[in-house]
């Protein structure tokens, strides 16, 4: 089953021109969509959270359309990019002013979660740190139980070791069939958290990848351009050739051994190599 | 209804820093003016501090990353609409009373109490026709596109009244302004329905906009 569906999906927003054929995000699993700036991702997170509307094609969240289905947004925990609250207001205002909406606001989680993330609940938030203002979007995103979490740009506020110690507490937090869906631009990202990603390249969504089966399966290929010579190269993607020397990552590691064998050198990639070679495209 | 309570319940929770000090100056400038019978002085501050209000919360959603969390509430736009106009009408009714008060006590301002209430009810009905006409706009626009137009209507009162010669009595003036006193009432009345008239009007724009204009 799939907690987010998008299909035919076109969006123009001055340069950028979003084309999604069919993108199916599982339930109950972390998906990342990775893609450098001004591919698509904000846009993306726009048309899932029902901020925005698709000029074509069809978004079913949860089920459901979002955008003429406001209350399905109480199944959804938001967490954009940069704060979003009023900065003069105090932590406390800041969450009197939103939990009354949710039906499901757990009291008790969200005092764990706050004493969790060292939240001051008397302190205005323009005094706060952006790890502060950040954490504060976790745990009011986390206190009314959703269904689906969106994290807008996993790592643009603050450094990766306070985004790992944010993940790791929602990890532990939240509930079991909960789907979490972030873009990132690192794909460091990728190989911490996602079961699956997405690549996005020039607004559209080139690959999306099981993690754990792909990296079973593919590998990088290095060797001199005589031992590719007269072959197919569809087996290869984001393919290089400097001075004589063929580097490429393959998708079936058993098919690629038989067909080179010893002539080839072969390295298993780390997920950010391997983003590395999807997202490049051939040469 | 649930919704609708909520958004007054938020709108309040954010202003609640800035309202008190905007209502004691509104207070303070309008007693003023009412202790020196300048009505333009009346109009001209409460209507520029209604403005400041309304501004206030439209903006405070459209300047920062705010308007994310305002579109992913789980609340239709329509109770988001209604809402506003009754935190407007709220703002406007309360600003208007503690002005009032703060006069009725200055025993050198006391004014016969058939003058309060006439003049309360078309200072009410003037601020209420003021934010019938600018909320649409408002939504229709955007905050920042129109900044400068709402202060147009205060100003244009203050020189009318100039141009036709000072009206040294508050009730003269709005008597005169409203083709007498009879009719009073029925502004109000009319200002009343003309501002649920444009809440309708704003839900339909609103309702029409995406939540976050591409720019």
């Amino acid at each position: 089953m799939n907690a987010v569906e998008l299909t035919g999906v076109k969006k123009t927003i001055g340069r950028l021109n979003l084309n999604i054929d069919i993108l199916n995000i599982p339930q109950g699993k972390i998906t990342g969509i990775y893609g450098i700036k001004q591919t698509g991702k904000s846009t993306i997170i726009k048309l899932i959270t029902g901020i925005d509307t698709p000029d074509k094609g069809r978004i079913t969240v949860l089920s459901g359309d979002l955008y003429h289905n406001p209350e399905l947004k109480g199944q959804i925990g938001f967490i954009p990019d940069k704060c979003g609250y009023n900065l003069e207001s105090k932590i406390k205002d800041i969450v009197a002013s939103i939990r009354s909406f949710y039906k499901n606001w757990d009291k008790e989680l969200f005092e764990t979660l706050s004493q969790k993330f060292k939240l001051e609940m008397k302190t205005k938030l323009k005094l706060c740190s952006a790890a502060v203002k950040i954490k504060l979007a976790y745990a009011i995103a986390l206190a009314h139980h959703p269904r689906l979490i969106i994290i807008d740009d996993l790592s643009s506020s603050v450094d990766s070791i306070v985004s790992d110690g944010i993940m790791q507490i929602v990890k532990q937090y939240m509930d079991k069939d909960t789907t979490i869906i972030f873009t990132t631009k690192s794909s460091s990202d990728l190989d911490k958290w996602a079961d699956y990603f997405a690549i996005l390249r020039k607004g559209e969504i080139t690959d999306f990848i099981n993690k754990e089966e792909y990296m079973k399966n593919c590998v990088i290929v290095r060797g001199d351009t005589t031992a590719f010579e007269g072959r197919s190269n569809n087996m290869f993607r984001g393919m290089r050739i400097n001075d004589n020397q063929f580097e490429a990552l393959a998708e079936n590691r058993d098919q690629i051994e038989k067909m080179y064998g010893n002539s080839v050198q072969y390295e298993k990639p780390t997920v950010g190599n391997a983003v590395v070679f999807l997202s490049r495209g051939d040469e | 209804m649930g919704d609708i309570l909520n958004y007054i319940k938020r709108d309040f929770i954010i202003l609640k820093a800035s309202m008190l000090k905007y209502i004691i100056l509104t207070a303070v400038i309008f007693a003023f003016a009412l202790f020196m019978r300048n009505a333009e002085m009346i109009l001209l501050s409460v209507m520029i501090a209604v403005y400041i209000f309304i501004y206030y919360l439209r903006l405070y959603e459209e300047q920062s990353n705010d308007r994310y969390i305002t579109a992913l509430l789980p609340a239709s736009k329509s109770s988001y609409i209604i809402a506003k106009y009754i935190s407007v009408a709220i703002i406007t009714l309360l600003m208007v009373i503690i002005g009032y008060a703060l006069a009725y006590f200055i025993p050198s301002v006391f004014l016969p109490r058939e003058d309060i209430i006439l003049s309360f009810e078309v200072v009410l009905s003037i601020l209420l026709l003021y934010s019938a006409i600018m909320m649409p706009a408002i939504y229709q626009f955007g905050c920042d596109s129109i900044k400068w137009i709402p202060i147009i209507p205060p100003v244009a009162i203050v020189m009318v009244s100039m141009f036709y010669g000072r009206q040294e009595d508050i009730k003269e003036f709005f008597t005169t302004l409203f083709l007498g006193e009879m009719y009073v009432h029925l502004v109000l009345a009319a200002s009343i329905i003309l501002y649920i008239v444009s809440a309708f009007l704003s839900n339909k724009i609103y309702k029409n906009k995406q939540y976050i204009p591409v720019k």
